[in-house]
């Protein structure tokens, strides 16, 4: 991976800021008008936020239709197309005051109706089946040309230290994106890094 | 040094400090700027030592026209009110501060500093910062500041007005004493008349920005030009009475409703030539109590002096300051007859406060 | 003495302490809970993982840059200049051109940041780079080639009014007379501001560099908005930008309050020392004893 990154911006097809860059101010602009950008990672919520607020003078949903395509990308192993995601626990702690009405919350909040209102507001992919099925998230133009995508979703681990790791993870992403460290020193912090803030808790192969 | 103002203007926005002021130092002379605070003589001796720059007029140092040159180019030596002595420096470095600027080899302030110390009687005292002086050795340090580099003119700012009343009368002497020795001019800038009278050779009154009268001391106490210096200089002041001056049998009389008094011809000519009323002045110390005094009053307020009573004497609709012998013990209620030294009266239009009797 | 100590007490050694406390936790989000007793005691674990930080040694240096430069180059050197060139022009305008450099302390940091990230962004974004490519010359990417100028240039520009107002009321208290008798006694403004105007600011001096240093210390929030550490390596990571982001700003949330903690701990312990050290050298007893200008 981080040999990846690190020759991509060697080879010039990525910038070597792309971490530290504005995102506001500089990466959506210039990826949403879609005329120097070839290829961008984002998610797919990224669609709606440059729909309203930085190509609405250009037509909108219109003009990304037009311009921008979606795709996955391929896994560097197997070449087969893949997606992440991070889905969240929600747990009702044992020393909570009021279990019945957190799972009460919980379960309001977990209705097909609600995560629609939310996928198709801001294009995140269904998460219940019965949400999928509906009408409404079915007739939606973006969210049915991207679903098959869900097919290709692996999940990302939870885990009490999995703020150190990723923190750690990411970390070695900006080191060889800037050129501060190469991908084999890259590595090596990485594992130092979670070494000392995991301990024993991870296992280095 | 000469120095010479011309129509000499300071104005700040709209609020004049200093107007079309002209007068002319002599080389070696003293002359004091006399007036109350606000009139506008430290607003010229800053002017003088180039601190403002003046809006209008000229200031001249012999025939050199100084008002763009600044003060560094000047070599006034000045002495402040608060003495305005750095509290960071010790009084050698305050003294040695001048000729450091001079770029005075160390060796010679060393030895001008120690002199000039030794000269005004704090030699003992170089070590020791401001703070750690009385205000008179403050005073000396500031005055050998002023002279250490051995200016051309040396201003004072009312230098006096923050020691005691004794030490005061001391320092006076001093001063006075150095400036003559020394021969430098000097400007002297207070609202003591006591200080100007006996310290200038000549004394410029100034008020609200204007030049009121220049001459010498005696002069201005004995032949005042206008009402405002009659009144202005002397303590206690001068008493002003309306009179009618004529001529009656060979004789000038000075009447009003209440008294005549008979005034000697050279003085009661030039009061006669004005027909109507004119304002006598007639100063405390030449009224005296007398059995045959031509004034009639009743004392309405004895105040002690000392060496002398201040009574307030009632004459017909007037009150009358006058300086009486304690050993009388006059006492209010009293009446009591005065004298007045016709002699040494003072005339002046009512209209224009110009003196009858001196142009 | 009483209410003073209270306030210190609740505002200062009470939080003191329950930082100490947490840091020898691993309280985070993960196991999060508010009974004290409750919470697993690790001892000097956060500590031991700290020491052994491989960026620990990047982040303390960066700190120690970050405060030298931006307080000697803005919060006392540029506040001493716009104090000494503003107190020598007509008042108004003296006025007016420090009110203009107070504007910085007073906007809001978000919008004060937001505002320099659209003067500093790459072209054709950016104001600055707006005006290079109308000049003919080359656009920058500011934010990614030169972190550290703009990191000590945006706080810098805050830090100057605190130096400013201070020394302003100064150089004003300074009394009338001993500034024109130095004229008189042949010095140029220059030597003025150099033989007595200077030395007379040596309290208000001190007083700045010992506050400013403790205070550009412990800020951090305009190099969260403008850099957030980086690029790259912690780049411009300070110190206690470091305990933020391990304390309270991690992704997703789980936030190591425990770990964070410590790096806190150690910040305190560094503006302790250094404010007894200042106190030691600029003997403060001695300087807040000495008689001021006007007592002469």
């Amino acid at each position: 991976m981080y040999e990846l990154l690190g020759g991509m911006v060697e080879s010039g097809v990525m910038r070597s800021d792309m971490t530290g860059i504005d995102f506001n101010e500089v990466w959506h602009p210039t990826v949403a008008v879609a005329d120097v950008v070839l290829f961008a990672a984002g998610g797919t919520w990224n669609w709606p936020n440059w729909a309203l607020n930085f190509v609405a003078d250009r037509g909108g949903d219109e003009y990304l239709f037009e311009n921008i395509g979606l795709t996955l990308v391929p896994a560097m192993d197997s070449g087969q197309p893949i997606t992440l995601t991070h889905p969240l626990s929600y747990m009702v702690s044992s020393s909570s005051d009021n279990p019945g009405v957190a799972m009460a919350l919980i379960a309001a909040i977990t209705t097909p109706e609600a995560n629609n209102r939310h996928a198709i507001d801001s294009f995140h992919l269904g998460i219940l089946n019965a949400q999928v099925e509906s009408e409404e998230y079915a007739g939606n133009r973006l969210l049915s040309s991207a679903h098959y995508m869900l097919d290709h979703t692996t999940a990302l681990p939870n885990h009490p230290g999995w703020n150190a790791w990723s923190s750690a993870y990411y970390t070695g992403i900006q080191a060889v994106e800037t050129g501060d460290a190469t991908p084999e020193e890259a590595v090596d912090i990485v594992i130092n890094q979670l070494t000392n803030e995991l301990g024993d808790q991870i296992t280095v192969r | 040094m000469e120095v010479t103002l011309e129509n000499l203007t300071k104005k700040f926005g709209n609020v004049v400090g200093v107007e079309n002021l002209s007068l002319d130092i002599r080389e070696s002379e003293f002359v004091a700027f006399l007036g109350p605070s606000g009139c506008g003589k430290t607003t010229t001796l800053l002017m003088i030592a180039g601190i403002y720059k003046p809006t209008a007029g000229a200031i001249r140092f012999d025939d050199r026209v100084v008002n763009q040159v600044p003060p560094q180019d000047r070599n006034v030596g000045m002495v402040f009110q608060s003495y305005a002595l750095y509290p960071h420096m010790t009084v050698f470095d305050n003294l040695a501060y001048p000729l450091k600027l001079k770029k005075v080899p160390k060796r010679e302030q060393v030895e001008r500093v120690q002199r000039t110390a030794d000269a005004m009687g704090i030699g003992q005292l170089l070590d020791r910062r401001p703070g750690q002086l009385s205000g008179g050795q403050q005073q000396r340090v500031a005055l050998g500041r002023a002279l250490v580099k051995e200016p051309d003119i040396l201003l004072f700012d009312e230098p006096l007005s923050n020691l005691d009343a004794r030490l005061r009368l001391s320092t006076r002497g001093e001063i006075k004493q150095l400036q003559k020795r020394l021969g430098i001019t000097a400007i002297y800038v207070t609202h003591d008349q006591v200080e100007a009278m006996t310290m200038a050779d000549r004394i410029a009154v100034i008020n609200l920005g204007h030049l009121q009268a220049y001459d010498t001391p005696e002069d201005l106490y004995d032949r005042p030009k206008t009402l405002f210096i009659a009144g202005f200089v002397g303590n206690p002041p001068m008493n002003f009475l309306n009179v009618e001056v004529r001529r009656e049998e060979g004789a000038f009389k000075a009447r009003n409703h209440a008294f005549a008094l008979t005034i000697p011809p050279e003085r009661g000519e030039k009061a006669a030539s004005q027909s109507g009323e004119v304002v006598l002045g007639i100063r405390p110390e030449d009224i005296s109590v007398a059995p045959e005094g031509e004034l009639e009053g009743e004392v309405a307020v004895v105040e002690p002096l000392g060496r002398d009573d201040l009574i307030d004497v009632r004459v017909g609709e007037s009150v009358l300051f006058v300086l009486a012998d304690p050993h009388l013990r006059i006492r209010a209620g009293d009446k009591v007859r005065l004298h007045v030294d016709t002699g040494r009266v003072q005339f002046f239009d009512q209209k224009t406060e110009q003196s009858l009797l001196w142009s | 003495m009483l209410p003073a100590g209270i306030l210190v007490l609740l505002f200062f050694l009470i939080p003191v302490v329950i930082v100490i406390y947490l840091s020898m936790t691993n309280l985070a989000s993960a196991n999060f809970t508010s009974n004290l007793s409750k919470m697993e005691f690790i001892g000097l674990e956060n500590y031991r993982i700290l020491l052994n930080d491989q960026f620990a040694k990047r982040i303390f240096f960066n700190s120690i840059f970050y405060v030298l430069f931006t307080l000697s180059m803005f919060n006392v050197g540029l506040a001493l200049v716009v104090s000494l060139l503003t107190t020598h022009i007509p008042r108004g305008a003296g006025f007016f051109f420090r009110a203009i450099w107070i504007l910085p302390r007073v906007t809001a940091s978000t919008l004060y940041i937001l505002i320099w990230k659209r003067m500093i962004a790459e072209a054709p974004f950016g104001i600055i780079n707006q005006f290079n490519g109308l000049l003919g010359l080359p656009t920058y990417n500011y934010a990614a080639d030169r972190p550290w100028e703009f990191v000590i240039l945006v706080n810098g520009f805050i830090g100057v009014s605190f130096g400013m107002i201070i020394f302003t009321s100064a150089i004003e208290s300074i009394p009338k007379d001993l500034l024109n008798a130095s004229l008189v006694d042949g010095s140029s403004l220059l030597q003025r501001i150099r033989y007595v105007i200077l030395p007379l600011l040596r309290w208000p001096l001190l007083f700045v560099v010992t506050y400013q240093t403790l205070s550009l210390l412990t800020s951090f929030e305009q190099i969260l908005l403008l850099t957030n550490g980086g690029p790259g390596l912690y780049r411009t990571e300070v110190w206690s930008l470091a305990a933020y982001h391990r304390a309270l700003s991690n992704y997703f949330g789980n936030a190591q309050w425990g770990y964070g903690s410590a790096f806190a701990v150690v910040l305190v312990l560094i503006g302790v020392v250094l404010a007894v050290i200042y106190m030691r050298v600029f003997r403060f007893s001695e300087l807040v004893a000495e008689p001021k200008v006007e007592v002469l």
